[in-house]
């Protein structure tokens, strides 16, 4: 993905204020006018959305669950819309297992709100390089070797998940079941992967910490930074845009009392 | 002391827990912008050597040292490593390990900024030194997506651009094919041009550093056992059979073991890859049972173009094929076909007569064994014998067979006394025979063996492949992936991979057929 020019702190601005308009509105139109927000972003950023589809891979059927949880767990008495307290479809005669229109937009508000949290960590995780998260640490005064921690830790994720990969390639080629039936056994089959994974983790580790000493990691208290951070016109703008959309946002639902159910 | 880079002064090193020294009585001297080579077989204190050069030993592992090493007339007890990281540098084998940035330029200055450098500096240094290892231009570009070889030569810039007077390689190459190879040394024949760096390379392999070395250090045992020009070492078999030093190739042709009637080596289609003309094999037709049988297989990854292109290739019941190629030519995207790993995306595959798209890799595991390049990856019990029992209790055998095939195969592979023993306890060629013992104790027809003698000094390439020889004589199918030209000389047919396509040593049929 095209790296989003924007500063780091801008970055983590405009990502909180998106999480508290996404936790502002329940109704699911207000939520999906956000998604296609998010989007927007994606979009000129030039996120892949094949990486997208397939963060949601996963996530699925417990999005099918919770739609289908919260459409008929929900009384209509929940509801403040007259709307929303309409009921869809009844099971028997009592409204006791009924799917109402609240129910079901309450469920696709949360089911959209997870696709927005997914869509927003893909667009900062990939427009955001390590470095510029070092410099964001940096700021908010985290200890230098702390930082460096999690850098390092974010950094060889990709490499672990390639070793992990190996690993169980190399003990399905053994005849090694990944899923056995039963808590323990289930356990007892992640072992043939998780030993010689932790095994190799030490290993690298090692490694990599000789390494990093070998290339004066720790000469000096300080470093050169690779760039200062610096606000520029277009940062302050995106503030001011984040802080209006805000006050517009809670303005809409608090005194209009829009975008609930 | 100042006209010699490196001296050492009776160096004893004995790692934490250990009786016997990892280095006993070493006193050298290396003088300016020498380019040495240290050699010598797995454990022989190479590494230990190389960490003791930049002050890890003794500042970073716990263990006791005797003696003295200076570089530059810095005396390495008396510094930090990162003090000493601008007058000395280490490269490691494995380059995933040692890259720090997520881009070449943010990993090439990670450096030059932790010693505080002005950012002009680290510019023209990452710039400099890219140049030098022919990174120039892949500034921006993301570190997880270089190839080993260019990601072992970008390990050489972040070293490099710390202007560090000496140079010291650990195996740099080990990882990489010719291609790879040759380009690293190329870069570090630039870094040799300038004239003021001293190089240290530890090799197992020769025939890169023969001609350039001006001295060759062989440790034996954690001493110096041989130290001299390399024409005096190369030229004297007996000498380098008794220090464990693989000689150097003779037209291509290796000396592993003695000749036997079924070995036709391909020299010609090995030295220039140019001309077709590996044996063609003439097997039985009838019993599949170690048969592979390949028709118009194509398979990509998500991420990358086309890997395998319509091959079409048939490997007779107990012929022994070496796939040779480039990285990236898909020789293991091919062989993990054999076994399920991956699934056709466009045509089959059967092996043993069984198509694998109707099996699990799992299922399969009896038919082809498949040994990986790095068997500390399938390595997690407790003991020897339980780790060959593992495949064994995976395919539901009762606990006589169980017991009678391990010690079978605990004999044939001479590791009884090592039953009890922890797996990674042992040395890198044991556990390599480890690893295809535990395939192997599954009897399956086919055996896969991916670099079988990568990281292995000469005896332990030499008693590997002999172990796969006596599998081939008793008749199992053996496919060898290498990019080790001589090991391909083993081989009755050479099938050359390129591009994700056969170019050399397919079948007659089926190139008639295109």
């Amino acid at each position: 993905m095209k790296r989003m020019q924007s500063d780091i702190r801008v970055k983590a601005i405009g990502f909180i204020g998106f999480m508290i308009l996404t936790f502002l509105f329940n109704d699911p139109r207000f939520l999906a006018g956000l998604f296609l927000i998010a989007c927007g972003f994606a979009f000129f950023g030039r996120l892949s959305w094949i990486r997208f589809a397939k963060a949601l891979l996963p996530l699925w059927p417990l999005l099918v669950l919770i739609l289908i949880v919260t459409s008929f767990n929900l009384s209509h008495t929940n509801f403040i819309l007259d709307s929303s307290q309409s009921v869809i479809y009844s099971f028997g005669s009592s409204d006791r297992w009924a799917i109402t229109q609240g129910g079901l937009s309450l469920g696709l508000t949360y089911v959209i709100r997870i696709l927005i949290f997914v869509l927003s960590s893909l667009i900062i995780q990939t427009s955001t390089s390590l470095e510029d998260l070092f410099q964001f640490f940096q700021w908010t005064k985290l200890p230098n070797e702390i930082s460096f921690l999690l850098m390092t830790a974010l950094r060889f994720i990709p490499a672990l998940n390639k070793k992990r990969l190996q690993i169980s390639e190399a003990q399905k080629a053994r005849g090694a079941h990944n899923q056995e039936d039963g808590f323990f056994l289930s356990i007892r089959s992640f072992l043939p992967i998780v030993i010689p994974l932790f095994a190799s983790s030490i290993q690298m580790a090692d490694t990599l910490s000789m390494s990093m000493v070998s290339r004066g990691f720790g000469y000096a208290k300080t470093w050169t930074p690779a760039r200062e951070l610096r606000f520029r016109f277009r940062d302050y703008l995106m503030i001011a845009m984040t802080m209006g959309l805000l006050l517009m946002a809670f303005y809409v639902r608090i005194v209009k009392q829009w975008g609930c159910l | 002391m100042t006209d010699n880079a490196v001296q050492i002064e009776n160096l004893t090193y004995f790692y934490p827990n250990r009786e016997a020294p990892s280095l006993s009585g070493i006193n050298l001297k290396i003088k300016q912008g020498r380019f040495i080579v240290i050699m010598g077989m797995n454990g022989s204190g190479k590494t230990t050597l190389a960490l003791s050069l930049n002050g890890i030993i003794p500042q970073l592992l716990e263990g006791r040292m005797l003696g003295k090493v200076y570089i530059e007339g810095k005396d390495t007890g008396k510094f930090r490593p990162q003090s000493l990281a601008n007058s000395v540098g280490l490269v490691f084998q494995d380059p995933e390990s040692q890259i720090i940035g997520s881009t070449v330029a943010e990993d090439t200055a990670f450096g030059p900024r932790n010693l505080g450098l002005p950012p002009e500096e680290i510019e023209h240094r990452v710039q400099t030194e890219l140049a030098k290892v022919q990174l120039a231009g892949y500034e921006a570009r993301k570190t997880d997506e270089l190839s080993g070889g260019e990601k072992q030569r970008l390990a050489l810039a972040g070293v490099s651009a710390m202007y560090p007077k000496v140079l010291v390689l650990d195996e740099p190459a080990s990882e990489l094919d010719p291609e790879g190879r040759a380009a690293l040394y190329t870069a570090l024949d630039e870094l040799r041009r300038e004239g003021s760096h001293t190089i240290i390379v530890i090799e197992h392999s020769i025939e890169d550093v023969w001609n350039r070395a001006d001295e060759v250090i062989v440790l034996k045992d954690g001493k110096v056992a041989w130290q001299g020009e390399p024409e005096k070492l190369f030229r004297n078999l007996s000498l380098l059979d008794q220090l464990g030093i693989r000689p150097l190739p003779v037209n291509g042709i290796s000396s592993i073991g003695e000749s036997d009637p079924w070995r036709q080596p391909c020299n010609i289609c090995i030295q220039g890859m140019e001309k077709d003309v590996c044996q063609e094999y003439t097997g039985q037709e009838g019993d599949p049972r170690g048969r592979i049988h390949i028709r118009d297989l194509t398979h990509h990854y998500h991420s990358s173009n086309l890997s395998l292109d319509q091959i079409n290739l048939t490997i007779h019941p107990g012929e022994f094929v070496a796939l040779i190629g480039p990285n990236g030519a898909g020789k293991t995207t091919l062989t993990k076909h054999l076994n399920g790993l991956l699934e056709p995306i466009k045509g089959d595959v059967w092996v043993s007569g069984k198509n694998t798209r109707q099996y699990k890799t799992a299922e399969l595991a009896g038919t082809v064994g498949y040994v990986f390049q790095n068997p500390d990856h399938q390595l997690f019990e407790t003991t020897v014998e339980k780790e060959l029992a593992f495949g064994l209790k995976n395919a539901g055998k009762s606990v006589p067979e169980i017991q009678n095939r391990v010690d079978e195969v605990l004999g044939k592979f001479g590791l009884e006394e090592y039953r009890l023993l922890h797996p990674l306890t042992l040395g890198k060629s044991l556990r390599q025979m480890l690893a295809v013992a535990s395939a192997i104790v599954l009897q399956p027809d086919i055996l896969v063996v991916d670099e079988p003698t990568k990281g292995l000094d000469w005896p332990g390439a030499k008693r590997v492949m002999a172990i796969i020889r006596t599998l081939h004589k008793e008749g199992t199918t053996i496919i060898m992936i290498t990019h080790d030209m001589e090991l391909a000389t083993h081989a009755q047919r050479v099938v050359v991979l390129n591009e994700g396509r056969i170019i050399s040593g397919g079948n007659a049929d089926e190139k008639n057929a295109e």
